[in-house]
């Protein structure tokens, strides 16, 4: 009976070490799913950044003057660019964010005067443009939804109540920071196609 | 009890509620606002069959469910897992005359060919015009085989090796179990040989001697069912890597159904040492093959070529 014992703690013990080792592991994986969703997103903005000089280029053909406006996109698109992003520091994330969403500021008011040139409207060649970066806008949603829903899975695994006192013992995972759905959506350019 | 079950019951229903609702995936043409004749369906869904292995489905809804037609047209693409799995060439052709939108939503592995710029192009000239007119159906048809065409004009997306985690994950297991079976079989091969020497041996047939050899034979049963349970506790232990939850549910339940086991024999064998050749046979726990031997084999063998179903559950396409 002893033995049985003995042999009951320890096949025990041996058990919860590897729900320990699950429990780590699991967590490792959603921590790296979480960096992949993020990679995609910044991924996504960065073809948007790709896309935008040949829209320049194009709409310079037509409306030259409305420099203004051209200047913008093109120094929010080289702001963006240079920002050197960690999804680790949640500082040069949010600044990566802001510049970007500053550059979706600047798209939008690029798409909205080229409403008033018939001629650039027809343009092949812009609409083709405008096309990929509505459908890029869109990617970027479904990215950041993607990523969000990566962080809520990892937030809900080392937070609830089992694993959030043993995951601490072998990991120094913190949770992660959603991101807010404003500055992204608010300033998405509408682009209507009529 | 009762309330913990009306608990439970309205977490389920939240989660339902939650949940974004589909249409259910009837075939290649989905149509739940009946646009389509039933010819029309079964000519586009013709059509659609031409771009195997890739999938399009052409899809009409009564609503987007509150949503915008991209985040629904994601959703429901994920939802109903369009295209092979890890390739992700699927389309969707949708068309929700109700909410007035239209959307063709490409998979990742195809928007090197359907490009926003020819979808754009096909949404523009083809549908749009045809929606305005109110001829949904046809805006859907016209869509759909456009996309087809363009498909179809253009040459396959290289099939990768299917080469994904869990079908190694499930190889290792087959292995374990395969391992495990070569194991009990060589142990029971020198059992038997082992009692064989004995019966020739000791034909002065005394009492001490036959339970000395039920003892043996009892004990060789007995490690002989401590392996066959290490295949379900190696299968828990794996489970518990992938799956921490369920692992240690079928952990537990393998030991405490082992324990139970393993006890249960025990006390039977202390009341009475002849049992394990006499009660175990009839009592139906073994096969009625003669032999530790040959039941042990029959029980490994046929679990082992179990230990394959785990890469069964790979392409999620559902036709």
């Amino acid at each position: 009976m002893k033995k049985l014992v003995i042999f009951g703690v320890v096949l025990v013990v041996f058990l919860m070490g590897f729900w320990g080792v699950g429990l780590v592991n699991r967590c490792i994986r959603l921590n790296e799913n979480t960096d992949f969703q993020w990679s995609e997103i910044a991924n996504q903005y960065q073809r948007r950044s790709d896309l935008i000089p040949n829209l320049v280029e194009v709409v310079k053909g037509y409306a030259a003057h409305e420099k203004n406006t051209l200047n913008e996109v093109v120094e929010a698109r080289s702001k963006a660019t240079q920002i050197q992003v960690d999804v680790n520091d949640s500082q040069s994330v949010k600044q990566f964010l802001a510049a970007q969403g500053e550059l979706s500021g600047a798209l939008g008011r690029l798409i909205a005067i080229s409403e008033n040139y018939p001629a650039l409207k027809a343009n092949e060649n812009f609409l083709a443009l405008q096309s990929q970066l509505e459908g890029t806008e869109n990617r970027i949603a479904v990215a950041r939804q993607d990523y969000n829903n990566a962080v809520r899975q990892f937030n809900n695994h080392i937070r609830v109540i089992p694993n959030r006192w043993i995951i601490p013992l072998f990991t120094d995972f913190e949770p992660r920071e959603m991101l807010s759905i404003d500055e992204a959506t608010a300033k998405v350019p509408s682009v209507s196609f009529q | 009890m009762r309330r913990w079950v009306a608990l439970l019951f309205c977490l389920f229903l939240s989660v339902r509620g939650w949940a974004l609702d589909f249409p259910t995936l009837t075939g290649r043409v989905v149509d739940e606002a009946r646009i389509l004749s039933l010819d029309d369906q079964g000519m586009l869904a013709q059509q659609l069959a031409t771009v195997e292995p890739r999938q399009v489905v052409a899809v009409s809804l009564n609503s987007l469910r509150g949503q915008t037609i991209e985040q629904y047209g994601v959703a429901l693409g994920r939802h109903w897992g369009i295209g092979r799995k890890d390739i992700n060439d699927g389309v969707l052709v949708i068309i929700a005359p109700r909410d007035r939108s239209l959307r063709i939503e490409v998979g990742y592995g195809l928007e090197g060919i359907l490009t926003d710029a020819l979808c754009h192009r096909i949404v523009q000239r083809v549908m749009l015009p045809l929606a305005r007119e109110g001829k949904y159906g046809e805006a859907l048809k016209q869509g759909s085989l456009a996309v087809v065409k363009i498909l179809n004009g253009e040459p396959l997306p290289a099939v990768q090796s299917k080469s994904t985690n869990s079908f190694s994950f499930s190889i290792n297991i087959g292995l374990l179990i395969f391992v495990f079976w070569i194991l009990a079989v060589i142990y029971l091969k020198k059992k038997t040989a082992g009692k064989v020497a004995a019966t020739k041996s000791m034909l002065s047939d005394s009492e001490t001697e036959k339970s000395h050899k039920d003892r043996k034979q009892f004990f060789s049963e007995l490690i002989g069912l401590f392996l066959f349970y290490c295949i379900f506790w190696t299968i828990g232990i794996f489970l518990l890597f992938e799956n921490a939850s369920f692992g240690a549910f079928w952990l537990v339940f393998t030991i405490v159904h082992s324990l139970f086991f393993f006890l249960s024999a025990r006390k039977a064998y202390l009341k009475n040492p002849n049992f394990p050749m006499k009660a175990w046979r009839k009592s139906g726990y073994r096969s009625s093959r003669s032999g530790g031997g040959g039941s042990f084999g029959s029980g490994g063998s046929s679990f082992g070529g179990g230990g394959g179903s785990f890469g069964g559950g790979g392409s999620s396409g559902h036709w």
